[in-house]
């Protein structure tokens, strides 16, 4: 796979309406990937309207929108053909978590985080990371829950840098070596810092 | 139905791709590009052309059989229809 990240060629804003539509579906289906998902939406759209323009004078905004539904069909409907491919996820209850979303940081599967039966109310943090059994890699993995359940922030990235699924994942989430090398790093910064001062110090006072 | 024929949307399309994906009968790639996003290219693997060649038989026997049918639903339509005209005359 080619690793070149061109910059994104500026996105209609029909087709970024489109994909911020599509997220908010594709979040609410248990076992799906949303990134693939909106990767596939934006590379037909992409191309489609690049067909458009040479065609002639590119459609307005709200005449382009329903131009893209009537070819690549309504939001809702587009991510119910994708429920077709997602994987069960273990409910053993009923879980409460209002905006909650936890995604797998391998292969990107995510679910709302109450539909796994987990009771998150009232919590701070933008997003924390647990470990969890995701049925797609068959594995325990790192996943991320994180609170973007009404944001379209997937389609944001993916609409500002040519990023592929992978990529964006690849992105969002630290490795554990990357981990490790941040924390040496800011241990020997913090070092240096103290033995530059104690340097100044010895220099102005000694 | 879409300009260029496919009686359905293009949206359809893709979750179909993928699904032919998981069960390895295509293998995909992705290509960057200059003009646009990155674009995936499915290809069928070996298992998926066999796939392929069987749905291909299947689907000539079922147009085969319903040709067969409308054939016979026509025919019966025309003969009943000169019967008529017959008596009409």
């Amino acid at each position: 796979m080619n690793e070149q990240v061109a910059k994104a060629a500026s996105v209609p804003p029909a087709v970024r309406r489109y994909m911020q539509e599509l997220e908010l579906q594709l979040k609410q289906i248990p076992g799906l990937c949303p990134e693939d998902a909106l990767a596939d939406a934006r590379e037909f759209l992409m191309g489609d309207y690049e067909a458009l323009q040479r065609s002639g004078e590119p459609p307005e905004v709200d005449a382009h929108y329903d131009w893209i539904v009537s070819q690549f069909g309504d939001p809702s409907q587009v991510a119910e053909q994708y429920s077709s491919q997602a994987l069960p996820t273990p409910n053993l209850r009923e879980g409460c978590a209002p905006g909650w979303r936890i995604c797998c940081t391998k292969c990107g599967r995510s679910a709302p985080y109450a539909s796994t039966g987990a009771i998150r109310i009232g919590a701070r943090s933008i997003h924390k990371y647990v470990l969890g059994g995701c049925t797609n890699c068959k594995s325990i993995r790192w996943c991320r829950v994180i609170q973007d359940m009404e944001k379209t922030n997937l389609t944001d990235q993916m609409c500002d840098i040519n990023l592929t699924p992978e990529q964006l994942r690849r992105s969002m989430h630290w490795s554990v070596a990357k981990m490790i090398r941040n924390i040496l790093l800011l241990i020997l910064g913090i070092q240096a810092l103290v033995w530059t001062l104690l340097i100044f110090v010895f220099k102005v006072f000694g | 139905m879409s300009d260029d024929g496919l009686p359905m949307n293009q949206g359809a399309l893709y979750p179909v791709l993928r699904s032919l994906e998981r069960n390895g009968l295509l293998t995909s790639e992705i290509e960057a590009s200059s003009s646009g996003p990155p674009r995936r290219y499915y290809k069928p693997t070996s298992a998926g052309k066999a796939v392929f060649e069987e749905w291909i038989g299947i689907w000539m026997k079922t147009k085969n059989w319903l040709d067969g049918v409308l054939e016979q639903n026509h025919e019966r339509t025309s003969s009943k229809g000169s019967k008529r005209s017959a008596r009409g005359s």
